[in-house]
């Protein structure tokens, strides 16, 4: 345990370790050495020692304010910024091979078409667009949209991290704005135009502080960005269109870099829809040998809030898993398992007793059987007492399509799938178990939030409570209020072991199921209840 | 508004900040600079090296230790001498030294030098006399204690310090007493200085010079040229007697030395053939 604090403390001041290590052995190096010299040798360097130390002082002074004027003048000698031109043409991404993103595009597009026909705007008194603000989550195609913006346009792409113009010496990131903006006005005025792409813009583009401790640096820096930003509108300044990209939320972003003029443009990029999911499958599983009978919508309506990078890495993580398990083609069992890996962890195999592997399987069971049957926006695409993390079972379940609201019935249907498992265990043992934890959390977070939040009580409570100052809620209220909560809790609860108690005998088939092959998937759920005269629920 | 407020914020927690880690470093510096001002600050004196009373076996101790040269050495006064033999001194019918004799003496000078530096004695004078055992010929230098702190802190011109050396060459007689090292009465200021007026126009003249010097007379600096006949056979006897005179003034000069007022340059019958107010 010492030995791994040490370790930690080591870690966490690695730079003042060195330091302090190095200055102790100068210091008693200088002690030996003094006192290995005669006594007039030892006074006279003690004697001379304030005026050494003023020298070094005044002499320190001097190179750094060398070093500033060097760096005003001739330009920065730290690594300067490694901003890639690239040739418009050099860029191999066209808009086809972006993938959905179908309303970015067409933004793009026009981008596109108002690179090209400047002269033709201009000559209309058209306002032409000088800055694109792209705004999305990770992983989900803007390098890839600029790349293609780039290849389409025709013209030098400068393609630059946020992160490089961070510096600790204040004055070097705005000097590297001035430089990228410089670099990029000559490649407009040669080719007729430019792009600057500035990737993770939220970096540098975040509120400016103002305050005595510090934060200077990125204010210099977004100073001289916005700066540059308005110059571009000047005659002089060429074609030069700005893009940034980020996955920051908006309100992070400075005020003033938002203005009509800076970034006229924003185009928000969101994670890919059902359709789009099935065109990303398919075009990245051209580039790996797959089962042409794989079920591609499907695996795309596995896949919901799945970014196209996601795809992209689910794809090539089954390429693997085929590949070790010998077989010549992508199947939709690795997949299947390539998205379990992403979604619910791999296995841990926990040793549990039978009785307990008997109360999991039921859990899991009655959760399969709800969700299957009564749930009116999800699928079943697994059910497992595999242990896998903390979870000893787990029953894998996602919307058909994304879904951005909800009813209360389907908010309902998520209670009651919480709730499942504890009434199956009940109603097959009896008594429950400890297991029942994360499922009364997440029951009793949605009844609460459906009362609190949303006036999904029958008891005639409208509005969002939750808005209210504490002190200004009566206890009354407070208390009717989760009455409610308990009230949906039990109804739950009860329709449940209605349901449940009426499919008893398909409980147990489930159950008796998962104990003996351990996992179920989509198929083999489909095929038992379809056996059994059962349809999923859909709506 | 939203500025201002955080300004003052800041203003409040001033005395938080005072010793935060981004101050760390100027207080070091400081810590450092304020030590470094110790020393000199409080006349902080170091221990000296060589001790008063052990300076001779001192400089024994290191001729041996470091050039594996055996010396004898004498305080006397305000004089720190220290004596050798060797077999062969000069170069044979010459005044010139052996080239090994010469090397000998400058480190047997050298040691104590170092001695002069480093002790709490108050010395004021170094004498380093190295003997011939075969022909009783010796070469005897002087140096002065307060010339070799100049020339440390560089205060002097470095061929002013080499003129400063006062070195004696006394032909071999050919009494040579080996073990009982015949040590000189203390040197005296005045007799430092004639030894160097007269190594100084014995350096700058350009016929040879022989003379000694007499300090009979009080607040007189005699010297006797004893090679007068020659040199007036030679040449140009008053231009000797004026390079004498301006050694004289030179020497005083460098030294601020009041002890001299007048100097007599008598020749070899003992007349004096010049003489001046210094």
């Amino acid at each position: 345990m010492l030995l791994k604090r040490l370790k930690i403390l080591w870690w966490n001041h690695k730079f003042w370790f060195i330091l302090t290590v190095i200055l102790v052995v100068l210091v008693i190096l200088s002690i030996l050495g003094l006192a290995s010299l005669e006594s007039f040798f030892q006074q006279q360097i003690l004697g001379t020692l304030p005026l050494e130390f003023l020298k070094a002082i005044v002499w320190s002074i001097l190179g750094a304010w060398f070093f500033v004027i060097l760096v005003y003048r001739y330009g920065s000698p730290l690594p300067s910024i490694r901003a890639g031109k690239i040739k418009g043409t050099d860029v191999t991404v066209s808009f086809n091979d972006v993938i959905g993103l179908s309303e970015a595009k067409r933004d793009a597009m026009e981008v596109v078409q108002l690179i090209r026909d400047r002269a033709r705007v201009k000559k209309i008194g058209g306002k032409l667009v000088r800055g694109l603000l792209m705004v999305g989550p990770p992983g989900c195609g803007k390098t890839y949209l600029a790349k293609a913006i780039a290849h389409e346009a025709g013209v030098p792409f400068f393609s630059v991290a946020g992160s490089e113009f961070v510096e600790v010496f204040v004055g070097v990131g705005a000097s590297r704005v001035r430089k990228i903006f410089q670099m990029a006005k000559q490649a407009a005025f040669v080719h007729g135009g430019a792009i600057i792409f500035i990737d993770e813009l939220d970096v540098i583009g975040q509120q400016r502080t103002f305050s005595f401790m510090g934060g200077q640096e990125t204010n210099s820096t977004l100073n001289q960005l916005l700066v540059n930003m308005d110059g571009l509108a000047k005659e002089e300044a060429g074609n030069v269109i700005m893009i940034g990209a980020t996955n920051a939320a908006e309100a992070i972003l400075d005020p003033a870099l938002l203005r009509p003029g800076r970034f006229d443009r924003k185009i928000m990029i969101s994670k890919p829809n059902l359709k789009d999911r099935e065109e990303l499958f398919r075009y990245y599983m051209k580039k790996v040998k797959s089962n042409p009978a794989i079920d591609v919508g499907r695996l795309a309506r596995k896949a919901v809030h799945k970014s196209p990078a996601e795809v992209e890495n689910i794809v090539k993580e089954a390429a693997l898993i085929a590949l070790r398990h010998d077989r010549e083609e992508v199947d939709v069992k690795d997949l299947v398992e390539a998205m379990e890996r992403v979604d619910i962890g791999l296995e841990t195999h926990l040793d549990l007793t039978p009785a307990e592997r008997e109360r999991v399987a039921y859990h899991e069971s009655g959760h399969l059987l709800v969700i299957y049957c009564q749930h009116p926006t999800d699928d079943v695409f697994k059910a497992s007492i595999k242990t896998r993390g903390g979870a000893l079972g787990v029953v894998y379940h996602s919307p058909r399509e994304e879904l951005f609201t909800k009813t209360r019935d389907e908010l309902f249907a998520n209670v009651k799938a919480a709730l499942a498992g504890y009434v199956s265990e009940k109603i097959k043992f009896g008594v429950t178990s400890t297991g029942v934890g994360s499922d009364f959390e997440n029951a009793m977070r949605l009844a609460h939030a459906m009362v609190w939040n949303f006036g999904m009580g029958s008891n005639g409570f409208v509005g969002d409570f939750t808005v209210i100052p504490e002190n200004q809620i009566s206890n009354d209220v407070k208390n009717r209020l989760n009455d409610e909560v308990q009230a949906l809790l039990h109804q739950g609860a009860k329709e449940v072991e209605e349901f449940l108690r009426k499919e008893r005998d398909l409980l147990d088939i489930f159950a008796r199921t998962l104990l003996e092959k351990q996992e179920l998937d989509y198929d083999e759920i489909e095929a038992i209840f379809k056996a059994h005269g059962k349809e999923r629920l859909t709506v | 508004m939203k500025s201002e407020l955080k300004v003052k914020s800041k203003k409040g927690k001033g005395a938080v900040y005072l010793f935060n880690r981004e101050n760390l470093t100027f207080y070091l510096l400081l810590f450092t600079f304020s030590l470094s001002l110790v020393f000199p600050g409080c006349n902080w004196k170091i221990k000296p090296t060589y001790r008063d009373k052990k300076i001779a076996s001192d400089i024994e101790q290191m001729c041996f230790k470091e050039y594996r040269l055996s010396v004898r050495a004498h305080r006397e006064g305000n004089t720190l001498e220290a004596y050798l033999w060797r077999v062969g001194l000069l170069q044979p019918g010459r005044t010139e030294m052996m080239p090994e004799a010469a090397d000998a003496l400058e480190r047997v000078l050298l040691c104590a030098t170092r001695i002069a530096l480093s002790t709490d004695a108050r010395l004021q004078f170094v004498e380093v006399k190295m003997s011939d055992v075969l022909s009783g010929a010796s070469v005897t230098l002087w140096r002065y204690v307060p010339d070799i702190r100049d020339s440390m802190y560089t205060r002097m011109a470095e061929e002013e310090y080499i003129n400063r050396l006062v070195m004696e060459v006394k032909p071999g007689t050919g009494n040579v007493s080996i073990l009982t090292p015949q040590w000189d009465p203390p040197l005296t200021m005045d007799e430092f200085l004639a030894k160097q007026v007269i190594l100084r126009a014995k350096r700058s003249s350009p016929v040879s010079i022989v003379a000694h010097e007499d300090l009979s007379v009080p607040q007189t600096l005699v010297i006797v040229m004893d090679n007068w006949p020659a040199i007036e056979k030679e040449g140009d006897p008053e231009k000797v007697t004026g390079i004498l005179e301006m050694s004289a003034r030179a020497v005083l000069r460098g030294y601020h030395y009041p002890g001299f007022q007048n100097i007599i340059i008598q020749n070899s019958s003992g007349e004096a053939v010049r003489q001046a107010r210094l």
